[in-house]
């Protein structure tokens, strides 16, 4: 039912899933975490390819289920661990903060030790424009159905003895590029990542408005040409 | 006078026989109507078989055709074949210059008449049934009139014979007897009134309320032409209307005073004039009164017939499938006399000269003795057409119908339903568009309305003799014949009881009318030639109209794409339903009048940023109209090109949606809008070129560059094109609409077919979903500068 | 190893056989002792492409791993097929896609900003952006579109001369191409003969290089087998470098046929060894083909087409990588037959990646193509023998793409067929015509010399065979090609006894649906 509300609320396009279909699963998917479409997006797009998935966030789930989560013990790297075991995907939403405007936040490392642990491939999943569609303070989607997108990086082998801080680095690297897609586009994304150039960022609270105001400003491409005026 | 070596060689037949009996010896006769079946045959067998006649023919000249040069043409016809092969064409010459003399007169003036004629053979008159009336009485009566006023100026005493016919005897029942006519109508007085009549409907159709109606006509058919083509259709109309008027006349009045129709009601007033003016002086007369006359029994040759008579129309209709049914009654006699026959007895009518002032009247009839009764016809066709069924266009042969003689009433009230019916589904695709199956069906429809009109004519036609209960009398001239010597019977005899009916239908008849038939249609079929390579000239242009002639789309369809290619989706359902809902509005204002509909539409286009809508066209819907592009056409352009004509193109489309078909053409002439910043503002910038404006700068731009229209070409697609086309030499419709087919079809414009590309609309609106996404463009802060 | 291709002789228990027929799918009872070749089994595709792709351009043959060619500031040219060779998935990205994203990765790494990707079109025509779309995925075109990623121009006027043929026409090639310091060129194949000349600037050649080289008479005489040719080919010198600057590194892939569901599963499998399924599929498939309208049925062949699955991929120098690319296609020829029959029978399938029917030029060239270049090493047909193809031949031509071959077709053919006097009567008028040349560069035309060269083409086989015949044909368009139509099987061989007797031996082609090949 989510995924399918979801599907009329928003046009989502999908971008690398080619790179999990072609491993062998189970995977954990780290991903952002914009707006509350964040989850079913993702269920969407692996429906196929991880049928079996567990959605755990940084922040405990409140309500029923909340309870459900605490019920099945989903929270313990432990649990978590037994779950990929047996062949079910984890999809982790990492950001241990989340930032008013959208943008990424800081990552737990559990993602990453996760990884470590269990030697399964960990996949960054970023999800683009689904702040736009959604911001918190409504309660349902834009109308005229915004584009969104979830693009998912190449799979990330970490093996044991990896270094915890590295693994993570290359998962917020690999999401802060998918994120720069939106703006640079792809190439552009990779090119500004491979020359280490910083990606612009307003800091302080006096650009707070202007943060916002650009996180949901409509993006320049995808419209349709106006001809009339 | 004599031709003593060319006698033996003549009456093949009897030779001796022919010296014993020789009437009309060394006799001068004068012919008039000599050009006409009747007049051709007597000609032919005075020349054939009365070799010691002299003849003078009265002949009106033709055009720049004069007396002399008609009588050439007119004994290289096939009546004198026969004789022509057995005398040789130099005796042809001989007789030509030295037996007949040519005086060129109308009927209606006649003046020096030669002074020694010993016969006049009057067998003038009007071939139509239903003339104006005032043509009518100016032909039958006013050319009796002149011609025997001119004769008795002339003060000689020929014997006059003058060729009438039987249907004089009006509608009635019963026999008919050879004598005067009795009635009491005075003809001085009608025909005072029949000239007169012109005048008077001339008067009445320029009434208002009469031309008022005759522009509501003209508009309906020419309206989308332009107003100087509805002012001329207007007059056409009017003209139309008078000559209606006066047919009306004339077969009413003859109606009321008891003629079928104005053609025997104006025959039995001259026979009145030859009465009076002629006998009336103390003159010879001879009246023969023929029925209806048909292909030649024996002489000159079997079947012989010249045209279509009469009866031969309604046979080949029928022969065709086309006369489902007949009104007629099947024990009504149809009164057959064979052309020999007819010949044959005038000319001995013409050596029996009655006494002075003491006419005599002789029917030239089958009914009296030999009757042949309407079904005996039918079945005779019926059994023809069996055996020998016209062939259809490669689908076999057409089988003919059995008839059933319903009544009269029955047959009318179906064929005025057929007819209304026909209208009212012409009425209805004339305001459909045109499409390839409006096209067949309109196509189907003006055949279907040929042959109700036929079946009209026929119908209306022969009800008078296929529902006459009328026998003709004619023992006077069977008295006639037999005083000819039995030797001379074979080559001057008209005995009617000869006639075996099934042999001279089977054999004689019904082989000459077909044969003639098939001359005729085979006709159109030999004018379908291959398609020869334009001429080259570069004085000459080649001028194409774009929606519908190069292009398989209109501006609707233009604007959709536009619109649709740059609205979001979900808004395509709100501008659909608006569009839909326009379209009657649209409709209507293109009914009235091509350049209001497209001002009316334009202003959809109000507010378009034309920079934008230049993008556009170029990235996605330009391909779209490319699509729409009919490959004949380009192909077409393409031949002008080569040709040396200068190609062009006038549309009333918009200059940016024309943008992208420009490197096809020479010149492209199209609409501008007004653009006030950059942004249309629903307005054209000058009227559109449409109908009539296009004409008229279409005559500007031909003197200006030095154009020659009348070796140009102009294709178009519809009725509101028509002015323009018409302009150049060679105007050619291009899938027309209904209307500009009918008008190309009676034109003989060339009409092409040219293929709608079979890339259905459904695609078109998929492609541009697909544009959805193609439009994007990338991110301004791309890494490429 | 998938189990090689084999003969297989008809008797009373060969159950009908499938027969492509345009976007129909036919089962045929053929006549006993009918020789069927059936293809070797596809070679099971790569399971990890993405690995598959990194080890070839991180060791590539031949040459620098490809890492090490791109440096900081050089000009790189990315050439890659167009549509004549399929589209491998219709719901995964395309194969160019992912070779080129794993190109673009490292072209990133390595700091190259001045990258352009364009489409070896040959004389075809321009890819729409959609195609682009398709091909290279959403993600790439955005990254370069609208300016850096374009289809090939043949009548650019930035061509830059980089040789001369052998009389003495120069080879102009793309100036962008011939400009930069590093081409890759990203190359398809599924069948042999269909990867094309070794050298990738042969599809990016001018208009008047390419129709110097593809003139009738500069095609060898009919009937000798162009492989066999000896004379040296001047582009032999443009395949591993263009011009004095550029380099070639090159990407080729092999593909095989491999069915994208189980609904068109039966399709490629051996009759014989069809399920209660397949049969029951087949049935569907057939009763679908025969209530559907025409256009329905274009699209329900492009449902139940193949995809493709990716058999090798090997980078490096392409005058080392080609021969490889030949040897491993060559594996999957059928490999012995006996002597070449008197009648020979082929289905002609549109192809999916088309979208729309064949045009009956190209249907005619595509199936004749298959005399010389098909599955089987020789031709399978002796001289003097009769082809019979199944292909309706519908006179449709595609307003955007065909405008040239519509004229060819109304205008060239109606006049004759014989491609030495098409060649002088109208190449010329038809190459110089500036509508043809508009609609190619700013619509979607194919180049007017494309049907010439699909025709000349065909004429070798036409020139070996006896009598070409369709089966279903549209009888007009069939005689304007100058072939026969006949409405079934056994009407084709009565028309072929003349020739080859009543009791000719037939060899039918069981094939997976070919693709469209290089037809200029």
């Amino acid at each position: 039912m989510p995924r399918l509300a979801m599907r009329l609320a928003v046009t989502p396009s999908v971008h690398g899933l080619e790179y999990v279909t072609e491993a062998k699963g189970p995977f954990i998917f780290v991903a952002n975490h914009p707006s509350a479409l964040d989850e079913a997006l993702v269920r969407d797009a692996l429906a196929d390819v991880a049928p079996r998935l567990v959605s755990v966030a940084v922040d405990p789930r409140r309500g029923i289920r909340g309870l459900l989560d605490r019920a099945l013990s989903l929270r313990s790297a432990t649990r978590l661990a037994a779950l990929l075991a047996s062949g079910t995907s984890v999809l982790l939403f990492a950001e241990r903060t989340h930032p008013d405007d959208g943008t990424l936040g800081e990552f737990d490392l559990g993602a990453a030790a996760l990884g470590i642990r269990t030697g399964v491939p960990i996949v960054p999943v970023t999800l683009q424009g689904t702040f736009r569609a959604l911001p918190p303070w409504r309660t349902s989607a834009l109308p005229g159905r915004p584009r969104v997108a979830v693009v998912f990086a190449r799979p990330i082998h970490a093996g044991r003895g990896a270094e915890l801080s590295a693994v993570t680095g290359s998962i917020v690297k690999a999401i802060t590029a998918g994120l720069a897609e939106e703006t640079l586009g792809w190439y552009g994304a990779l090119r500004s990542q491979a020359d280490q150039t910083e990606l612009p960022r307003e800091d302080g609270a006096a650009a707070d408005w202007r943060r916002v105001w650009q996180a949901t400003a409509t993006p320049a491409g995808h419209a349709r040409r106006r001809v009339w005026r | 006078m004599t031709a003593p070596d060319t006698a033996p060689d003549t009456g093949a037949a009897e030779p001796g026989a022919l010296s014993a009996f020789s009437p009309l010896e060394s006799q001068h006769i004068m012919l008039t109507g000599a050009t006409g079946f009747v007049g051709q045959a007597i000609l032919e067998k005075l020349l054939a078989d009365y070799p010691t006649t002299r003849m003078t023919l009265l002949i009106r000249p033709k055009g720049s055709l004069t007396g002399q040069a008609r009588l050439k043409s007119l004994l290289r016809k096939p009546v004198f074949s026969k004789w022509r092969e057995r005398v040789g064409q130099e005796e042809v010459d001989r007789a030509m210059t030295e037996r007949i003399s040519v005086i060129e007169s109308s009927m209606g003036s006649v003046a020096g008449l030669p002074a020694d004629l010993d016969v006049l053979i009057h067998s003038a008159s009007t071939v139509s049934f239903d003339p104006p009336i005032d043509d009518a009485f100016k032909t039958n009566v006013g050319g009796a009139v002149g011609l025997y006023e001119a004769l008795l100026a002339t003060g000689s005493d020929p014997h006059v014979v003058h060729v009438s016919t039987a249907y004089v005897g009006g509608v009635n029942k019963g026999t008919v007897v050879e004598e005067s006519l009795k009635h009491s109508i005075q003809w001085r007085d009608e025909m005072a009134a029949a000239l007169s009549a012109r005048a008077t409907v001339e008067a009445s159709s320029r009434r208002p309320e009469v031309l008022r109606k005759l522009i509501a006509d003209a508009k309906l058919d020419n309206g989308k032409v332009g107003p100087h083509a509805v002012a001329i259709a207007a007059e056409v109309g009017r003209t139309e209307w008078v000559t209606k008027r006066l047919v009306d006349y004339g077969r009413t009045r003859a109606q009321s005073v008891g003629w079928a129709d104005v053609y025997s009601f104006t025959k039995s007033m001259s026979e009145r004039v030859a009465e009076e003016l002629w006998a009336g002086n103390g003159h010879r007369l001879s009246v023969v009164r023929p029925a209806i006359i048909e292909s030649a029994l024996k002489h000159p040759f079997p079947g012989w017939i010249d045209g279509f008579k009469v009866a031969d129309p309604l046979i080949i209709a029928y022969g065709r499938g086309l006369v489902p049914e007949f009104p007629g009654l099947p024990d009504s006699i149809l009164d057959i006399i064979p052309v020999d026959i007819v010949v044959n007895a005038t000319l001995a009518v013409a050596a029996n000269p009655p006494a002075a002032s003491d006419p005599k009247y002789y029917h030239l009839s089958s009914g009296g003795r030999n009757p042949l009764t309407f079904r005996e016809i039918y079945e005779n066709v019926l059994k023809y057409f069996r055996a020998n069924p016209i062939p259809d266009d490669q689908r076999g042969h057409i089988r003919t119908p059995y008839w059933d003689f319903p009544g009269a009433r029955a047959i009318a009230r179906s064929l005025r339903t057929g007819e209304r019916t026909n209208q009212l589904l012409q009425r209805t695709l004339l305001r459909l568009p045109s499409t390839k199956t409006t096209r067949t069906f309109m196509r189907q429809a003006s055949a279907r309305q040929t042959d109700l009109e036929l079946l009209r004519a026929y119908s209306d036609l022969y009800q008078n003799y296929t529902q006459a209960e009328i026998i003709y009398d004619d023992s006077r001239t069977a008295a006639l014949n037999d005083q000819l010597p039995p030797s001379a019977r074979q080559t001057y005899g008209f005995d009617a009881t000869e006639i075996d009916w099934d042999d001279y239908l089977q054999e004689v008849h019904f082989p000459a009318v077909t044969t003639l038939m098939r001359t005729f249609s085979s006709r159109p079929r030999a004018k379908v030639q291959k398609e020869k390579p334009l001429p080259v000239n570069p004085d000459a242009a080649a001028i194409f109209d774009l929606e519908g002639t190069v292009l398989a789309s209109n501006i609707i369809e233009q604007y959709l794409w536009v619109r649709l290619a740059s609205l979001d989706r979900s808004k395509w359902p709100k501008e659909l339903a608006n569009l839909f809902s326009s379209l009657p509005r649209y409709i209507a204002a293109d009914r009235r009048d091509r350049g209001e509909f497209i001002r009316t539409f334009y202003r959809r286009y109000e507010g378009v940023d034309e920079q934008a809508l230049r993008e556009l066209i170029h990235d996605t819907v330009g391909d779209v109209l490319l699509q729409r592009i009919r490959p004949e056409a380009v192909r077409q352009i393409r031949k002008h090109r080569e040709a040396g004509h200068r190609t062009v193109l006038v549309t009333g489309a918009i200059d940016v949606l024309v943008e992208p078909f420009v490197t096809l053409f020479d010149d492209v002439v199209s609409s501008h809008m007004h653009a006030d910043n950059g942004i249309w503002t629903g307005h054209l910038s000058k009227p559109p070129l449409v109908d009539e404006a296009r004409a008229a700068w279409l005559r500007l731009y031909a003197v200006r560059e030095g154009i020659d229209l009348a070796k140009s070409y102009a294709y178009g697609d519809s009725i509101a094109d028509r002015a323009w086309l018409e302009l150049a030499g060679n105007p050619q419709a291009v899938n027309p609409d209904a209307a500009l087919f009918q008008h190309a079809t009676t034109k003989h414009w060339r009409i092409h077919q040219w293929s709608d590309h079979n890339h259905s609309r459904i695609e078109t609106i998929s492609e541009l979903l697909r544009g959805d996404t193609t439009t994007s463009r990338p991110t301004e802060s791309s890494t490429h500068e | 190893m998938s189990r090689p291709g084999f003969v297989l002789s008809v008797d009373a228990q060969t159950p009908p056989l499938v027969v492509f027929q345009g976007e129909k799918v036919l089962l045929e009872r053929l006549p006993f002792e009918t020789s069927v070749l059936y293809p070797p089994d596809a070679l099971p595709g790569i399971p990890s492409l993405d690995a598959a792709i990194e080890h070839a351009l991180d060791a590539p043959v031949d040459s620098e791993p490809l890492g090490v060619l791109l440096a900081r500031g050089s000009r790189v040219t990315i050439v890659f097929e167009d549509l004549s060779q399929p589209i491998t998935s219709r719901t995964a990205p395309d194969v160019r896609q992912r070779v080129i994203e794993h190109v673009l990765e490292r072209a990133a790494a390595a700091g190259v900003d001045d990258v352009e990707l364009i489409a070896a079109t040959g004389l075809r025509r321009r890819l729409t952006a959609h195609d682009l779309q398709r091909v290279l995925g959403e993600r790439v075109y955005a990254s370069f579109a609208p300016d850096h990623v374009r289809s090939h121009d043949a009548e650019d006027e930035a061509l830059v001369s980089v040789g001369e043929l052998a009389d003495g026409t120069p080879i102009e090639v793309n100036g962008r191409v011939a400009s930069s310091d590093l081409v890759i060129s990203v190359r398809l194949a599924t069948a042999v003969g269909n990867e094309g000349a070794a050298a990738v600037a042969t599809k990016l050649i001018g208009a008047r290089t390419a129709r110097a080289r593809g003139a009738f008479a500069a095609r060898g005489g009919a009937g000798t087998d162009r492989a066999g040719s000896t004379a040296r080919d001047p582009f032999d010198d443009l395949v591993d470098s263009i011009g004095e600057r550029a380099r070639v590194f090159t990407v080729d892939v092999t593909l095989t046929p491999e069915p994208t569901g189980p609904a068109s599963a039966f399709l490629s499998k051996r009759e014989r060894e069809w399920s209660i399924t397949d049969r029951a599929l087949s049935a569907g498939l057939q009763a679908a083909t025969r209530i559907l309208p025409k256009r329905a049925r274009v699209g329900l062949a492009q449902v139940s087409g193949v995809g493709y699955g990716v058999t090798s991929v090997v980078a490096g120098r392409p005058s080392s990588v080609h021969p490889l690319t030949e040897a491993f296609l060559a594996q999957q020829q059928v490999g012995q037959f006996d002597n070449p029959a008197d009648v020979a029978l082929f289905g002609i399938p549109n192809p999916g990646s088309i979208g729309s029917s064949l045009n009956p030029v190209t249907a005619a060239a595509l199936g004749l193509g298959q005399i010389f270049n098909g599955q089987a090493a020789e031709p399978v047909v002796r001289a003097g023998g009769t082809a019979i193809f199944y292909h309706p031949l519908t006179p449709w031509f595609h307003p955007l793409y065909d405008p040239a071959y519509i004229d060819f077709f109304a205008e060239v053919l109606s006049r004759g067929t014989d491609p030495a006097a098409i060649s002088t009567d109208f190449e010329e008028k038809f190459a110089a015509d500036p509508w043809y040349r508009h609609v190619y560069q700013t619509s979607y035309a194919n180049h007017a010399l494309h049907p010439f060269h699909a025709w000349y083409s065909a004429a070798p086989a036409i020139e070996h065979l006896g009598e070409v015949i369709f089966v279903g044909g549209d009888h007009e368009s069939t005689r304007r090609l100058g072939f026969k139509s006949a409405t079934t099987l056994t009407d084709a061989l009565e028309m072929a006894s003349d020739s080859v007797g009543l009791h000719p031996s037939i060899t039918y082609v069981h094939g997976a649906p070919v693709s469209i090949s290089e037809v200029s």
